[in-house]
Parts: C-alpha cells; structure tokens; sequence
C-alpha cells in the first residue's frame, strides 16, 4: 500500500482542472505542486463526501482498512466509513474480545490488513494476528519478539507500546528494548530485525514507526533518563539503517544543511543544538521522539516534534536547548532537516512536543493554505504553515498560565517568569502540568466539520528544580513535581476546536478523570474516545451530543479504529488496558500514599484507583 | 419428536408422581418429599423435588443454593430470545490468571473475589457501568504463590449475615462487611509452611463458616474447618486422616459398606505415619440439605501420587463425607476408590436432589468425579445407587454396588518405576472441579467433562515441608476418538447420556448453570460463552469471550427488573495454565503433565481477566 505520490498528483491536477474548470484553479494547483509556493490547491482528490468548503485532505483517508498508526499519512484518524452513524450507533453491540493477558497500559492500535487483525501488545511486544474471517475472529499466529526484560526497568512510564505500520507486505513495530522488526503479515515470519537504540544507556522504544517513500521512520524514547533524541531512517526491503537525525548536536549530527530554512531567527544559526546547551550537556539533553509521524506525499515532507529536555532541572542546561521541544520538517530519504520550529525554549516543565501533526490544506484568512496543525503539552493548538514553518496562530485549549500567548511576528511564547522553575525553588500554579493539556494521545480532525477533537486534561503543578546527576541508564529528572486539578474544576474534557476560528465549539467535562485517549472521527459524524474509567463513547461530531457509550473492562488509553469486517459491515475497535504515564497510577505496585508517585502525576488524579483496575483487551463493536 | 422423547422418558416419573399423590408411597421418604415440594420451581419434573431454596433473583452461595443445582428458576431469557443476548458490562481485574468460580449478586451489588491477591470488588448495579463501590484487599503473603499447585485461583465465597466470607491463598478466611467493604474478622486457618493454600469457596450454613484446603500435592493432610460466622472463631476441624477422633468419627458413624467400617481406619489404612501427610485435602465444594441437617463434601487425592510409597486403602482420601454442620460429626463415608493410584480427586459438588429411584422418591446426592462415573448415592445412608460412566474410563470396568468397590484393572494400576500406559480418565479425571448444573425441568445433569487419558510412573519422593511431594511421572493426550471436551446431558434416573457437545481441541473446563428459562450456560477454553438448549443440546448463541473460560457462570435479576448472566473470562488453574507464558509447551511433563494434552491452548487463548455481563 505504498501511495505513489508524484502520480497522483499529477492526475489531481488534471481533475483540478476538469473540476475546478477555472484557469485560477490550475494556477493554484500547479503552483503547489511545481513550485511548494504558500498556496495550496483548491481540490483534492482525497476529499470525501460532505467535506466543507475550503478544506482539503492531504493524504488517502482510512477507509475498509486501517494500515498506518494514524489511519493515514496526515493524521487525521479520520475514516470514511459511514455505515454508523449519529442514528443508529445506539444499536452498537460488543462482537468481539481479546485478551492480551497483560495488565499494562495498551495505547496505540490495532492495524487491519486483508481482513487480518494486528495487535502489538505492551511488552513483551507480541504482535498476534487475528483471522477476522472466521467466527470469534481466532489467532492466526503470534509473533514473539523476545524482548529483553533489561528494557521494563529504564521504561519511563509503564511499558507500552503505540502500534505498528503495515507496508510492503510486513508489518513493521518497535520493541521497548530497541529494536524495530518487520513481520511477514501472511505467515508471522520474522523478515527483518534492526537494533535501533541501546538500553544500557537507558533507551526504550515505544512509539510507532511510519513508512514514507519506502523508509521506515523510527524514534526514541527515554528523556526522563538523559537519552539524546533522534529520528531514524531504515531501508523498508532489509531494515538497514539509511540515517539518523539527532535532536541535539551539530548540524552534521541534527541533518541541518543548506536546504534548512527555519521560519524564525531564533531557530536560525549554525549549529544551534551545541551552542544552546551548557557544555557538554547537549549529549544529554532529551528532545526524545516518542510520538506521531506525519507525511506530506506532496511536498515529501514528514513531521515530527521532538520531547522534553532533559534534565527537567533548567538551571543545569542555560540556553534554548534546541532541539527539544521543537517541530521538525524533513525529506524522508535523506533525512535532511526543511525547517524546524522550537515551540519553547529551554523549557522548564517537562513539555514534550511529540504530539500528532495533523496536516491539512485549508483556506486561512482568505487564502487556501497548508496547514501543520499541533495540540501539545503546552495547552496551545498551534497551527503553521507547513511548508514554511510559520507559526499562523496559536491558542489555549486548556487554562494556561506558563505563558501569556505567542509573538506570531517571533514565533517565541510570553513566557510568565513567575512561572519559571529553578533550582530549589518551588513554583506553583503552573498550567498545565508536566502531563501537558494532552498527551500523547492524538486528536482526530473531521473534514465534515472542521473540527479537531482533542483529548485534553486540566491539570496544574507545583515545580521544583533539584539537582539531578547523569549515570548512565538511570533517572536523570532534576526536579520535585506535584500535579493537581484546581479546586472546584473539572479534571478532564474532550474539546472540538474550530480550526478556522481558533476557537472552542462544544466539550465534554470529567469531573475526575483526565482524558487520555485517542479520538476516532468518521464520516457517519459520529465521533469515537474512551475515559480513564473505561468508558467506550460514541459523540455527535457536530455538538457533542453523547449518542451510546460502554463500560470496558478497565480504562481506555488507546486509539479507537474502524474498519470494514469481510461480511462488508463497519467495526470499531479499540483497547482497554489502563496504564501509562497517567494511568500507571491504577497499577498495584504505585502506592496512593505518595502524592509525587509516578513523576508526580499520582496527586492530581487519586479517584483512578477507585474507579479502574487494570486490564488488557481489545474490543470490537458492530451491530 | 422431541416433545414425544420428553414424555417418553417422564412416564415413569409420571407414574410415580401419581402413585405418590394417591398417598400409595410408604415410609419416610414420602414426609421428607414431600416437605421439600417448597422449593420446587414451576416446570419441575414430576417426581423431582428440589431439596433447597433456589437463587431467585440474587446469587449468594457459591453455587447458588445449599443443593449445588446452579439452577436459578429465572426465565426472561428463554430458548427464543436468548440469540439477542449482548454484552452489557465488563470489568477487568488485572490479575492475568485463572478465574475460576463465580461472582455473588446481593442487595444490587455484585461481589468479584479475584484471584491472588485476592481482592474482594464490589460492584454497583443500580448506577451506570455499575461502577466500583469499594475494594477491600486482605494483602496476602506472597509465600502462598510459589506453594500453590495450579495457579493462584480462588473459588468465590458466600453471603451471610450482611458479610462476604471468602479465603485467600494464604490461608486466611475473611468476612468483609458487604455494605462498607470493612473486614469484620479474619482467621488464619491453615501453615503456609506446610504448603497449605485454601482456593475453596467457603459455605455458611446457619452460623457456621466451612472452608477446606488444598496442597495434596504437598503433602498436606486435608481437613474440613468450621468457624463461627460472627467471630471467625475455629468451632472445629474435620481431618480427613488419623484417628477417629482427628476425623470426628463418633458413635453416630454408620458408613453403608463394610469397606468403610472400623476403628481408626484413618490411621490403619497407611503405613505409619504416612496418614499425616496424606492429602485428602477439600478444596471444592460443599453442598448442605436443611432437611436432613447434613452437609456433604468430597476429599482429594491421597499423597503421594506414588502409590507404592503409601500400601493401604489410605482413608479418607478421594471420600464423600456427610456430616452434622454443628458438631462436625460425621454421619457416614464413602471412599470412592481405595489406594488411589491415578490422583483422581473427589472433591467435586455434590448435587442434592430427591428423585425418583428404581421405582420410589428417594434423596440423592449426585457426584460426577474424576474418576469418570456419575455415582448417584442415597444421601441418608451413603448407599451406591449407580454408578455409570460418563467419559472412557480404562482403570476399573464398572463399580459393585453391594460392596460399593470398583472392579479395577489391575493392567492399569501404577506402581513405582513401571510406566502404566493408556489410563483412562487421566490425573485431570473424566471432569475436574468445574461443577455441573441440574435443571429439575429436564432431570438432566449438564456435566463440564474431558475426554483425556495418560502415562503413568510412580516415582521415588521425598517429603519436605512446603514443596512439592508429588511422586510420579505423568504424560497426559486426547482419548479415545481424539476429542477432548465434551458438555453432556445426562439423563440422572436413566443413568446415562441424552446428547453433548464436543470440543475437538481443549477439555470443556467452565462451570454450567441451567434456568428456568430451558437455557444452560457453559464456556469453553477457546473462550466462546455458549447458550444451549437444555432439552436437545442445540447451540442457541454464542459469545467469544476474550479469553479461556474456567469460571461458572451465574444469573441475576438486575435493580432494573431485567435478568442478567455473567461469567468470568480468564483462562488458568490446572489444565489452563498452560495458557500461561512460563509453562512451555516443549515439555510434555509441565504442568503436572497436562501440557501434552493441552498443546493448541496456546494459540487459542491468551491469559485474560474479565467478568463478563449480558443481557437481552
């Protein structure tokens, strides 16, 4: 299912002509694709039925399977399939279960592949195929990577794992003791296995790989234990590693050359991510990749944000500390760096920025645009040009108080000073909290409403730097960290946010829980996520209007999917297996008694052990 | 057809039942009968009365009555509607291992009791996703996981007196407060240091708490605990070796076979000193029958498997015991099979039911064992009325009844350092603890059975506190015919099979429940939670569950007004650990040699963890 990109895009224009029938619509179109000038086409030929004027997708949406973490290249987690819908989802029945036997925080998703079901577990990383052809849908094999329990103890936060990729006939995921392996999706035979990181210096994979243009894109994880960030290119035929791009280092290291042109002056300069740092401290300094990979066919681009700096202690790290906390653009066969953004510098809160980039074209103040649209930890939605890099708006979805808004002209944040941690100095009152507004649970965006819908959380802390010393293959934090939800507020809320007007629509409150799934949109307008609780839900896209929902086992911190069974009937899937950063709390082994448990997320959110029991199943609705 | 099969098989009954009303009947039999009409459900067979109250609406013993029918006369869901059956609530317990048992139903709040460590959850059923009311945890010693013989299971509890009574692994009996989930007593019952664990379900009789034990494959000497319901103080113990006095054997003992006559037999049937580390422990169930004031319970295998090292009939291993609730006294015994050789267990349910028998009402008590016969015994007296088989069996060629002694094949005796080839039922038996369900509707007995066979060699043990004193080499495969599960319906007043459902790759392993409703509910090991038809066996619906099912189900109303059925998912205890990812399947021998049995579990379920509610 590799998208030929060039060819497709060709053919576009030609429909954009006959379509658009208009010389200004060739004008536009051409230019995008000749030229990558600001404007974006007025068509696509991925648009789907309903879509709202002015808005154009950028990659083929999921339809019958689910094949990319994401569903799609864009991220949208938006599927075509319209056979539930805002009236008859009430009729939802459970179809179908399976255990994982492993009581661990289950985020990502199942892939869906020639009427084959993938589920990657938490470790020890099965990858069990399911045969949905037949009654109770049985396993048609299970792949065992023998990962090694070395890498459970440097995990930072449980031991999850966010899905796989499928391409080229394999199924391609990460290991949490580094390695990515590609598995014959036909016969579970391992095809290839990469060693991709180290755990003695505290590595650990967790995120999902994305295929672009034959190049498999892989992370990192460990910021809380001083791994230096990096993204890395693997061949898709026999997993040989084609490049690395670091998130720290010299520009050699980071893939900075000539065709680098950042947006801003303050992302611009040589070698930025040594002269940032204190010295040496760069090798240290996180900018982990532990979240979504998006890919632009048309502009060959892929995106990814990069995590936290590390240590969290700022006063042991002076300077912007790039890359951390940055977005970056890049050619996905040389890995070469288009441009980069740092959403904040020197960050003293723990902000990672590896959420979802959601890449859609759309007019912006009266001119067709491609947009790279970011909900982070940060509690802004950030919306840029994608091809520019150019910070278009950026709006809290969440109380923010770290910052008063940001200088569109500079790209930086209003940071509140008052707000900025030191060493022994206990800050209180930050919004959001090291947890972030969301996490790394991805938003969906429906092209029917031009919505996003974004799981978020209303989480505050107090912060105190402490001093943090590097041994290798140990935490190496820094600071003293206490997450609460302000007296009398609601804890969590899923926002549908207009795009267009920067602002929010409708939302839905937990008194307790924070959100901490991912979110489904489908063209039926119906919009699926799942609570902390264990509550599976089904919402009006269009205002929030809570159609039917189901008590799981335990809670969601997972994507839902959707997909077409071979009977031609729509399912919806999705996990049920709380853990995580924030959902590690409902672990036995995490004491209610020690209010800074758990990077000091046990504080805001004790009503989970009251309220879920871990679990570990995947569930698959339909009528 | 079917209509013409059912009147075929009640005339007899019919006949009776109008002899019986006609007042022709003689004798005590038609008092006790007839007094225990009370508890019959609508539909009910005539000459079949049903000996306790049953579930009706709530579930609060561990079988849902004293008689272990597992019959709830609940009948909303039918024959007809039950293909709309959907999932409606699910909670996870986080505990990958066997669950076996049964949640409780009192008072709009269901009672989980998981698997080690043993936590007690109580579940709101009046509110939406019948959210967490509480959970109390008894933080049991860890010492109790590497002891216990077949994953870290527990069997349910009981309701009683506004307190759920359960035991933990660790050889603790608690009573928590079923409204506040505070614990109201604990009691330590039994040395972890001996390799006693307690997997069993208590029963509460009155103001008596009874719980067993387990570990036979331990050494340990096995016992029957009563405790006072209010305090959790030891009133009793009952051991199932020694002495008469350890065995609470007293002047009003009338055991029905010669067999079983005699002083002290408990210590003469063993070699010195052998008795006190003979097994014989009691971790299944417990039946009671108000009327008569008996309870009723079966003992485990005698330790060693080897049977060479222990010469004797060793009593009272692999017996079915009737005893007084308040004095612990025993009232007769059955030893089902002397000198053990095979570790056939005993200690399955016991169904109470008065039926009936060769022409005339009589109180039965119905036991489907590992040994793979249905015995059918005179509850008053302990006498064998039958005793068919319901599984290939190869070890013995049918029982005497006027001794009351199998007619064993000596071929397949085991001995120490010969390999015994082709035993039928193997260690695992013709059924395991899993309990059967009877339905007064149909007089049927639906029994969770195996179709598994084994090799076997005694070996040399030796016996160290707390580990393991197992004493044989044992290679477990499919039987004759290949199939290996089966649910059958047996006929109870013919004595033998109406139909079943095979399973061709794993045992049938799940507890049943049968209903007023004509639906009897069973899983299996793949994980499919099945309706069938109690009349014609025909397979009305189907669930796949996410996991193996080794729990029992049960049948609820819900505040709503509605009838429920839940059942746990989560595959484990003996046959189902092989499920687990420490036990390979390249070692045949693994798992107490069930794993050569069990190869395709693996790839047909994963451990899991689940309780399961449906309704229309």
């Amino acid at each position: 299912m590799s998208l030929a990109s060039e060819s497709s895009i060709s053919r576009f224009v030609a429909i954009a002509v006959t379509v658009g029938g208009g010389l200004s619509a060739l004008l536009i179109a051409g230019c995008a694709v000749q030229s990558g000038a600001a404007n974006a086409p007025n068509s696509s030929n991925y648009d789907v039925p309903g879509t709202l004027p002015g808005i154009h997708l950028v990659s083929p949406t999921a339809k019958g399977e689910w094949t990319q973490p994401a569903g799609d290249y864009a991220n949208t987690r938006f599927s075509q399939l319209d056979q539930i819908n805002t009236q008859n989802v009430k009729g939802l029945h459970l179809v179908s279960t399976m255990s994982t036997g492993i009581p661990h925080g289950h985020e990502g998703q199942p892939l869906v592949v020639n009427n084959t079901m993938y589920v990657v577990t938490p470790f020890p990383n099965y990858l069990i195929a399911l045969d949905l052809t037949k009654p109770g849908s049985p396993q048609k094999w299970k792949y065992d990577p023998h990962a090694s329990n070395r890498a459970v103890g440097i995990a930072c936060c449980d031991i999850v794992n966010r899905g796989a990729v499928y391409a080229d006939g394999k199924i391609i995921y990460n290991t949490l003791d580094d390695h990515t392996v590609a598995v014959n999706a036909e016969t579970g035979q391992e095809v290839w296995k990469t060693v991709v990181g180290n755990p003695e210096i505290a590595e650990t994979e967790t995120m999902a790989p994305l295929v672009a243009k034959d190049v498999v894109l892989v992370g990192v994880s460990g910021g809380e234990l001083g791994v230096r960030g990096r993204l890395q290119g693997l061949d898709l035929k026999t997993g040989k590693i084609l490049w690395r791009a670091w998130s720290t280092g010299s520009d050699a290291d980071v893939r900075i050359g000539p065709d680098f042109k950042p947006f801003y002056k303050k992302d611009q300069g040589k070698d930025l991510g040594i002269s940032t740092w204190g010295p040496d401290q760069w090798k240290l300094g996180g900018g982990t990749v532990w979240g979504w990979i998006s890919y632009d066919p048309a502009l060959n681009l892929i995106y990814y944000g990069t995590g936290n700096t590390g240590p969290w202690n700022e006063d042991q790290r002076p300077g912007d500390n790039k890359w951390a906390i940055s977005i970056f653009a890049r050619d996905p066969t040389t890995g070469d760096a288009k441009w980069a953004f740092q959403v904040v510098p020197h960050a003293g809160w723990d902000y990672d920025e590896i959420m979802e980039h959601i890449l859609v074209d759309m007019e912006w103040n009266g001119r067709m645009r491609k947009l790279l649209i970011s909900t982070g930890k940060t509690g802004y939605v950030l919306v840029l040009d994608r091809e520019t890099g150019e910070l278009l708006s950026a709006e809290p979805f969440q109380p923010v108080t770290w910052s008063h808004g940001y200088d569109l002209k500079t790209g930086s944040p209003n940071i509140d000073d008052s707000k900025q941690t030191h060493m022994g100095k206990k800050v209180t009152g930050i919004c959001p909290s090291n947890i972030g507004a969301k996490n790394n649970q991805p938003d969906a965006f429906s092209p029917r409403t031009g919505l996003l819908y974004i799981p978020a959380h209303n989480i505050c802390m107090d912060f105190e730097g402490t001093q943090a010393n590097y041994i290798a293959g140990t935490p190496y934090i820094g600071a003293i960290v206490l997450n609460y939800t302000p007296r009398g507020q609601d804890q969590g809320e899923f926002v549908a946010w207009d795009i267009a007007r920067a602002k929010k629509v409708w939302s839905i409150k937990e008194k307790q829980l924070a959100l901490y799934s991912g979110v489904l949109a489908t063209a039926g307008d119906v919009v699926f996520y799942g609570t902390l609780d264990g509550w599976f839900r089904a919402v009006d896209a269009r205002n929030g209007n809570m159609l039917w929902q189901f008590k799981t086992g335990s809670g969601i911190i997972s994507n839902p999917m959707t997909y077409l069974g071979p009977d031609g009937k729509q399912y919806v899937a999705v996990y049920s297996g709380v853990g995580g950063a924030l959902g590690s709390i409902a672990f036995p082994s995490i004491s209610d008694d020690d209010p800074y448990a758990a990077l000091g997320a046990a504080y805001a959110i004790p009503q989970i052990k009251k309220t879920t029991v871990p679990g570990g199943a995947l569930y698959v609705f339909g009528f | 057809m079917q209509q013409d099969r059912i009147i075929r098989r009640l005339l007899p009954a019919l006949l009776v039942a109008a002899l019986f009303s006609l007042g022709l009947t003689i004798g005590h039999s038609t008092k006790t009968v007839a007094a225990a009409e009370n508890n019959d459900a609508p539909g009910s067979q005539p000459g079949i009365h049903m000996v306790s109250a049953l579930p009706n609406g709530q579930w609060t013993l561990p079988a849902g009555d004293y008689a272990n029918t597992r019959f709830s006369p609940l009948h909303q869901i039918t024959t007809e509607n039950v293909k709309n059956l959907h999932v409606v609530s699910m909670l996870s317990t986080g505990i990958p291992h066997g669950h076996e048992g049964q949640p409780l139903v009192v008072n709009n709040t269901m009672y989980v009791m998981t698997p080690f460590p043993n936590n007690l959850l109580a579940l709101d059923l009046t509110k939406p996703g019948t959210p967490l009311k509480w959970t109390y945890k008894p933080n049991p010693s860890n010492r109790a996981v590497g002891i216990a013989c077949c994953d870290i299971v527990n069997r349910g509890g009981s309701y009683a007196d506004g307190k759920i009574i359960y035991a933990t692994l660790d050889d603790n009996v608690v009573a928590v407060d079923a409204q506040t989930g505070k614990e109201v007593w604990k009691t330590t019952i039994g040395d972890m240091n001996l390799g006693e664990t307690t997997t069993g379900a208590p029963l509460v009789v009155r103001n008596i708490v009874y719980v067993g034990d387990s570990g036979g494959e331990l050494g340990v000497r096995g016992k029957l605990t009563a405790l006072d319901l209010k305090t959790g103080k030891i009133l009793w113990r009952a051991y199932n070796s020694g002495p008469d006095t350890d065995a609470r054997i007293g002047p009003d003992f009338k055991p029905f076979y010669k067999k079983d006559q005699g002083k002290d037999l408990g210590v003469s049937t063993w070699t010195p000193d052998q008795w006190k580390v003979g097994g014989g422990t009691i971790w299944g169930w417990i039946s009671y029958d108000p009327e008569l004031n008996l309870i009723f319970y079966g003992t485990g295998n005698p330790g060693t498997w080897n049977a060479d090292l222990r010469p004797g009939e060793n009593k009272w291993s692999i017996t079915i015991w009737a005893r007084d609730p308040t004095t612990g006294y025993a009232k007769w015994a059955y030893q089902v099979e002397p000198h053990d050789a095979f570790d056939y267990d005993e200690i399955m349910e016991n169904v109470l039911v008065d039926m009936d028998w060769g022409g005339r009402p009589r109180k039965l008590l119905i036991h489907p064992g590992r040994t793979g016969y249905v015995f059918v015994l005179d509850r008053e007296t302990g006498e064998v009325l039958s005793a068919e088989n319901f599984v290939p069996v190869t070890w013995s060629r049918g029982y005497d009844l006027k001794t009351g002694l199998p007619n064993i094949d000596e071929t397949k005796q085991t001995h120490l350092g010969r390999v015994a080839k082709g035993i039928c039922p193997s260690s695992t038996g013709g059924k395991e603890f899993v309990p059967s369900s009877f339905s007064p509707r149909t007089g049927m007995l639906y029994i969770p059975a195996h179709n598994t066979c084994m090799d076997y060699e005694g070996i040399q043990v030796n016996y160290i506190a707390g580990t393991p004193y197992l004493g044989a080499s044992v290679n477990m495969y499919p039987g004759p015919g290949g199939y290996q599960g089966e649910l059958i319906a047996w006929d109870v007043a013919k004595a033998k099979p109406v139909w079943s459902i095979k399973d061709p790759d794993l045992p049938v392993y799940s507890g049943v429940l049968s209903t007023g409703g004509d639906v009897v509910f069973y899983g299996t090991m793949e994980g499919w939670f099945r309706a069938v038809d109690a009349h014609s066996g025909q397979i009305l619906w189907q669930f796949k569950t996410a996991s193996g099912i080794v729990g029992d189900p049960i049948t609820y109303m819900g505040p709503d007004g509605k009838q429920y059925v839940a059942v746990y998912s989560g595959v484990g205890g003996w046959m189902g650990a092989v499920a687990f990812p420490s036990i390979s399947t390249d070692d045949e021998y693994a798992a107490l040699g069930v794993t050569g049995a069990m190869k395709k579990l693996k790839e047909k379920s994963a451990p899991g963890d689940l309780l399961y509610v449906f309704s229309l």
